[in-house]
């Protein structure tokens, strides 16, 4: 049975509650953990990746529960739902279906990141907001229009 | 003289969101490991006060957390241990609890998460920043 995960959890990509607590605690600290997302998830993505083409469930749930912590970061939570999905199929060994939730947590991953660029830049106190009306674009498609099933965060 | 710390995580956002947290409260993060395996390693080498650790990583060289924590606990019992996990299971809690740790956090931080920890970490070694 396929879940939506964007009826299932608050579709901002990211919380601004989680952001504005990280910014509280120093802007240094936030800036520091953007980059470190957009260094890591790539690598944590292709290794979740790696363990669903072998098949092995142990290293799905491991490298899942990893995203779903990453994404936690941030209270990324579509992210964490799916990740979260991906680690229960790692759990109960049962990884059918979900090379397509692989594929939307990937997508999932670049809205992420894009809010959390946001973030990082200094910007008007009016601005300070990732619901952007019209801004749907993000949602599906990666900065070159790659098709989510083809979408990777770039380095 | 500062309180030292030794945090064992795998996740880089987590580790670097403890030490944050340790050293606002005037600890000194000597060591950071990855995995269980190296953490104790670190441990045996480091000595440190306080050591925060993840209940979930990749098991490497078939030292998992749990074995660890009862390793450290049994060598150092009067070493003070954080428990980290994003598992919120009862059970899970209540065993590391009752063998010994100081306290279990779950993931992901906040300030009011923390703010438990903290107050036990300052009773725990008064001289730390009030």
């Amino acid at each position: 049975m396929d879940t939506d995960f964007h009826d299932a959890v608050n579709d901002a990509p990211v919380d601004q509650n989680a952001i504005q607590e990280l910014r509280d605690e120093g802007e240094e600290l936030l800036s520091e953990l953007v980059e470190m997302f957009i260094d890591e998830v790539p690598g944590q993505l292709a290794t979740l990746e790696e363990a669903l083409a072998k098949g092995d469930a142990g290293a799905v749930r491991l490298n899942a529960h990893t995203l779903k912590g990453t994404g936690g970061n941030f209270g990324a939570s579509r992210m964490q739902a799916l990740a979260g999905a991906i680690e229960e199929k790692g759990r109960s060994r049962s990884l059918d279906g979900t090379a397509a939730t692989f594929a939307q947590l990937r997508a999932e991953c670049v809205r992420v990141r894009e809010a959390l660029e946001a973030v990082r830049r200094p910007q008007p106190p009016a601005a300070r907001r990732f619901s952007v009306p019209g801004n749907q674009g993000l949602r599906n498609l990666s900065r070159d229009g790659a098709p989510p099933d083809k979408q990777r965060i770039p380095r | 003289m500062t309180t030292s710390a030794l945090i064992i995580d795998d996740s880089p956002f987590a580790r670097k969101i403890i030490r944050h947290h340790l050293v606002k409260l005037g600890f000194r993060v000597v060591g950071e490991a990855e995995n269980a395996a190296q953490g104790l390693r670190l441990f045996r080498e480091l000595k440190p006060k306080l050591v925060t650790l993840d209940v979930m990583m990749p098991e490497r060289e078939g030292v998992g957390s749990l074995a660890v924590f009862r390793t450290i606990r049994k060598e150092a019992p009067a070493a003070v241990m954080v428990v980290v996990s994003a598992i919120p299971f009862e059970k899970t809690r209540d065993t590391f609890l009752n063998e010994g740790a100081t306290a279990y956090v779950i993931k992901p931080f906040s300030q009011f998460s923390f703010e438990p920890v903290r107050q036990k970490l300052q009773r725990i070694f008064p001289a730390l920043l009030a």
